[in-house]
């Protein structure tokens, strides 16, 4: 009980710390609103029929950023300087620092996917098939799965530059290859079969389904199935591979363990397709 | 000057003692610790006792080792040989035991730019089964006004005294501050003192590292000198400084001139000279010489005009034991 209160403070505390940040704040809100404007109005035209066709990309490409940049880049800097290592006296585990974090992420992320859906309505006049909730429920595993991967990136990488430079490794294969700066068929086959493991092309495809097919969840355990494989898989990963100081050297047997889970899930994903 | 004075008679006639002398039992136990990084050896067989209510002094200068063997008690770092208990548990078995009874001010503490001094501590203390007194903290920190000022508009002797306070979040059992006063300008440093003056106070078990030698002296009950991974002297300031085999010189001005010759004589006094009217009697045992010194005074109806006494210090017996100055 008395962890969970602790949890529960952790958790309101970063989420107003991140409020508090008004430069942050002001970018994680532009960003979103640059891009919507960019792809509805310029590539689409303002038609409201390839503005919804473009929406679901638009929102992935949203989550990935907040997933990579906004927990990959800050978690390293934090560990830089030295802000874990005063959480690593109280006797509390990456459990908390990583489970805390996604918990005060996920609503900023999730209201600036919104502010993007409801801009599009308002805006370009979008009718969006699908419900609220199979929506939203596919934004949360989708943002879920990317967060995720943040974290895996935070404990893979030694610095924030290093951190950074993963993340762009990491960010434009998932764009380009992953459905959604523009739909995977028009990739060659070859290269179709390999993007099928990026987990950008289940976020895409699912909000797809829902929001322009109308398909309810049912539908979609598939690729919500896929996400949520593939957060579970990235979270074990990342609290396996976890650091609190910047001088701390990744032990190799950890690395070895990771690397394991990552070949097997991967391998999976590849051979569950074909 | 004379306080000084009454001070060494009156310590002499007393047997020499602290708090920590009465057998206190130990809340810290380090045993022939030894730490490598490659082929550094950065303590090297340390062993030393911390015992309840006193404050312990791990004095060195920088690179000495006495991070290492802190961060190494702490649960921080593991280590290569030895032994640790820290209040009956072992921070490589059992370090979250440790953790939860222990507070530790790192040497930089840093936290979230934004995050407001009264929000740390209430953060922190969730952390634990049982916290302290948010105001209490404050006022023992002397952070009462800046409750509600942000981690990043607080100067470096605040955000120093704020890490003291976070590490009395779990009302601890034992208190670490790493090298609280480094890189302090001198009054944020004597803030600080006061602060560690009230835990003293309060009983609180301490381990206090520094490569001040005045911080040790003032605050500590023992301390250990510690030199290239190792204990090269320990005891109280007073048993250190008394290992020292330099001598106390004691300095007088009379009103009218006297006999070099005769003060040479004065019982316990082993050299005197004389510049421009003053005399410097040397001697190692201070308090008797200068109790012979007024005897002859009296007898002889000299009339004095300054006296003062200045004793060997911790930094001559760190020159002694190392041949060099603690901050080279």
């Amino acid at each position: 009980m008395n962890m969970l209160n602790a949890w529960v403070n952790n958790t309101l505390t970063g989420l107003k710390l991140t409020f508090r940040d008004r430069q942050a704040i002001f970018w994680t809100y532009a960003f979103p609103l640059f891009f919507l404007f960019l792809f509805a109005g310029v590539f689409a035209r303002g038609r409201a029929e390839i503005v919804l066709t473009m929406l679901p990309g638009l929102l992935c490409i949203s989550a990935m950023s907040a997933g990579l940049w906004g927990i990959g880049v800050t978690l390293p800097a934090m560990r830089e300087r030295g802000v874990l290592r005063r959480y690593r006296l109280a006797p509390i585990g990456p459990g908390m620092i990583i489970t805390s974090a996604i918990a005060s992420n996920l609503p900023v992320s999730l209201s600036t996917l919104l502010m993007q859906i409801a801009l599009a309505k308002i805006v370009y006049g979008i009718e969006i098939a699908g419900g609220v909730f199979a929506t939203l429920i596919t934004l949360v595993v989708g943002a879920l799965a990317f967060f995720s991967l943040g974290f895996v990136v935070a404990s893979l990488a030694d610095n924030v530059k290093s951190a950074t430079i993963l993340c762009n490794l990491l960010f434009f294969p998932l764009m380009f290859l992953g459905g959604a700066a523009f739909p995977m068929q028009f990739l060659p086959p070859k290269l179709q079969d390999l993007a099928r493991v990026l987990p950008s092309n289940y976020m895409v495809d699912g909000l797809y389904r829902v929001m322009k097919e109308g398909a309810g969840l049912a539908a979609n355990l598939k690729n919500l199935g896929v996400l949520l494989l593939s957060c579970l898989v990235s979270l074990v990963i990342a609290a396996k591979l976890f650091r609190w100081e910047a001088s701390e050297k990744m032990p190799l047997k950890r690395k070895a363990w990771a690397t394991l889970i990552a070949v097997i899930f991967v391998g999976a994903a590849l051979f569950v397709k074909r | 000057m004379t306080t000084d004075l009454i001070d060494s008679i009156e310590t002499e006639k007393r047997p020499v003692t602290t708090v920590a002398d009465y057998e206190a039992p130990a809340q810290v136990i380090v045993r022939n610790l030894t730490k490598r990084y490659g082929d550094l050896t950065a303590v090297a067989g340390v062993s030393f006792n911390v015992r309840r209510g006193e404050v312990f002094g791990l004095l060195g200068p920088n690179g000495a080792g006495k991070t290492t063997t802190v961060e190494i008690v702490e649960g921080l770092r593991s280590r290569d040989g030895g032994e640790v208990a820290v209040c009956g548990f072992d921070p490589a078995e059992n370090v979250n035991e440790v953790k939860k009874r222990i507070g530790v001010a790192l040497q930089a503490t840093a936290l979230p730019d934004k995050i407001e001094v009264r929000e740390a501590l209430a953060l922190f203390a969730g952390f634990y089964p049982r916290g302290a007194d948010i105001d209490r903290l404050l006022r023992t920190v002397s952070l009462e006004e800046k409750a509600k000022s942000r981690f990043d508009t607080l100067s470096g002797g605040q955000q120093q005294r704020l890490a003291v306070a976070l590490a009395l979040v779990n009302d601890p059992e034992v208190v670490i501050l790493d090298e609280p006063t480094t890189g302090l300008d001198a009054q944020a440093r004597r803030e600080l003192h006061d602060v560690i003056e009230r835990l003293k106070r309060e009983s609180k078990t301490v381990i206090l590292t520094t490569h001040y030698i005045e911080e040790a002296e003032r605050l500590c009950d023992r301390a250990a000198i510690i030199d290239h991974g190792r204990v090269i002297a320990a005891g109280t300031p007073r048993e250190l400084t008394a290992a020292s085999r330099k001598q106390s010189r004691i300095e007088l001005r009379t009103a009218e001139p006297v006999e070099l010759s005769q003060l040479r004589l004065i019982p316990f006094v082993e050299s005197v000279t004389e510049t421009g009217g003053a005399y410097a009697l040397r001697s190692s045992d201070a308090p008797r010489a200068l109790i012979e010194l007024v005897k002859w005074m009296e007898a002889e109806r000299h009339e004095l005009l300054d006296l003062h006494i200045t004793r060997p210090t911790l930094e001559d017996t760190f020159i002694e034991l190392t041949g060099r100055r603690i901050r080279e």
